[in-house]
């Protein structure tokens, strides 16, 4: 009963959530971010009314929406790049080379399993062990993203700052408890559960509350030169440095 | 059991950035302001911090042995604790431009379509290893007091100098001209 309430609770914060993303019009500027909201709550919807009218195919369905809902989750990182990092051409050029190498060989992996996958329980251990890893792959790549956001200085505007908290949260949490759940066994399952359904409503209450209207990012105030700067930047500072950390070192054995 | 470790040390480290994230502010970074900043820094380390005459003042064993010859043994320890605090406020200025500095890099770097992976890599270790040799510093002093071992202040002086001569260098595309424009705009109030 409590599920139920949760799944339905939820079904009504993606409605209001892409509502206010049409009024707000907040559909245009972060696509890839609404189309994985409008994929939730189409899914969750039709799944919710399948639910409850005992069709027998709920079963398989639920499977290829989590499928689907898994890969589209990424469509937040893909709005971090675009957004944050397109003003920064240096970041941008480490975070898209790792993130798109590491997605390839994790969606490589799930089309060739799935292409020799023998039956439905194939699928359905396919979806926990992919989950999983598709998971784990999205939490090191936010982890290494907030990693040089925060080395870098670089500042987010609310909007895409509470998609990564709200998204982030769940990927945390889920990830956890998916270990735990491999662990423990079937007694964890509803623990899982519960937890999966609240994390996921708390994410849609992040991103209901910092995605109501739009807030521009901080535009970072730059005049670089040319690019041979670059290496003339960067050569002077590791100069600097080696030779501060040189005579430190003596200092310190003194 | 090691994927299961892995799995909640990666989820816990996820949940712990998130939080530090969410508390970051939204403040706009390495532009002309960060620029006026590390030109002040070089400046603070050059002109305030570094002169020798100063920093042999600050450390001189003179004063010392005046105080041990013409006072009482409680004045003696209360100096002693004065020049203890002056010389950790000293390295601590020190440490903080040389952060300043190192900010000024990270801002500029940012921008650079040919950024290097390799060179930051190196960079940030580099910076990280300048900056623990200062904390080590800021150990020894408050453990062992200013007069413990003479030869550190000076060299410490010596090495931020050379720290502010080849900072000079990094910062010598910011010319005269740049440099009074990148000045003005930072003293104008922010844009809404």
């Amino acid at each position: 009963m409590l599920s139920l309430i949760i799944w339905s609770c939820g079904v009504f914060l993606e409605a209001l959530l892409l509502f206010r993303g049409l009024r707000a019009k907040l559909f245009l500027r972060y696509p890839n971010f609404y189309i994985y909201v409008l994929s939730l709550f189409l899914s969750d919807g039709l799944l919710y009314l399948a639910y409850l009218a005992k069709l027998a195919s709920y079963d398989k369905w639920s499977w290829y929406a989590g499928f689907l809902n898994l890969f589209l989750g990424c469509g937040i990182l893909l709005e971090v790049f675009r957004h944050v990092l397109s003003r920064y051409a240096g970041v941008e050029k480490f975070a898209r080379i790792v993130s798109f190498g590491i997605m390839g060989a994790v969606l490589c992996f799930a089309v060739i399993y799935l292409m020799f996958a023998p039956d439905g329980s194939a699928a359905h251990a396919l979806f926990v062990r992919l989950q999983r890893d598709f998971l784990m792959v999205q939490a090191i790549l936010l982890f290494g993203l907030l990693q040089l956001v925060s080395y870098y200085g670089i500042s987010m505007g609310k909007n895409l700052k509470g998609m990564i908290l709200g998204y982030g949260q769940t990927l945390g949490v889920t990830l956890i408890a998916l270990a735990l759940r491999a662990y423990i066994g079937p007694r964890f399952q509803s623990v899982w559960t519960l937890a999966q359904q609240l994390t996921y409503l708390a994410a849609l209450a992040i991103w209901l509350v910092n995605l109501w209207s739009y807030c521009a990012n901080p535009v970072p105030e730059s005049k670089i030169g040319v690019e041979a700067d670059y290496e003339v930047l960067a050569a002077k500072t590791r100069d600097m440095v080696g030779a501060a950390s040189t005579q430190l070192v003596k200092v310190n054995r003194l | 059991m090691i994927q299961l470790i892995s799995f909640l040390v990666i989820g816990a480290l996820l949940l712990v950035s998130l939080y530090s994230f969410a508390r970051s502010s939204n403040r706009a970074e390495g532009g002309s302001g960060a620029m006026v900043q590390a030109k002040h820094a070089l400046n603070a380390l050059q002109a305030g911090l570094l002169p020798p005459e100063l920093v042999g003042r600050i450390f001189s064993r003179e004063d010392l042995e005046y105080v041990e010859s013409e006072t009482s043994e409680e004045i003696r320890e209360l100096f002693m604790e004065e020049r203890k605090k002056v010389a950790l406020f000293w390295v601590s200025r020190v440490r903080k431009q040389v952060l300043s500095l190192k900010r000024f890099h990270l801002g500029s770097a940012r921008f650079y379509a040919r950024l290097s992976l390799r060179t930051e890599l190196a960079l940030a270790v580099d910076f990280a290893t300048l900056l623990f040799a200062c904390r080590a510093l800021q150990v020894f002093l408050y453990l062992r007091g200013p007069y413990a071992a003479p030869g550190i202040v000076g060299s410490t002086a010596a090495t931020a100098a050379r720290v502010c001569k080849i900072s000079e260098k990094s910062l010598s595309f910011l010319t005269p001209a740049y440099a009074g424009t990148v000045g003005d705009r930072a003293t104008r109030p922010a844009r809404p």
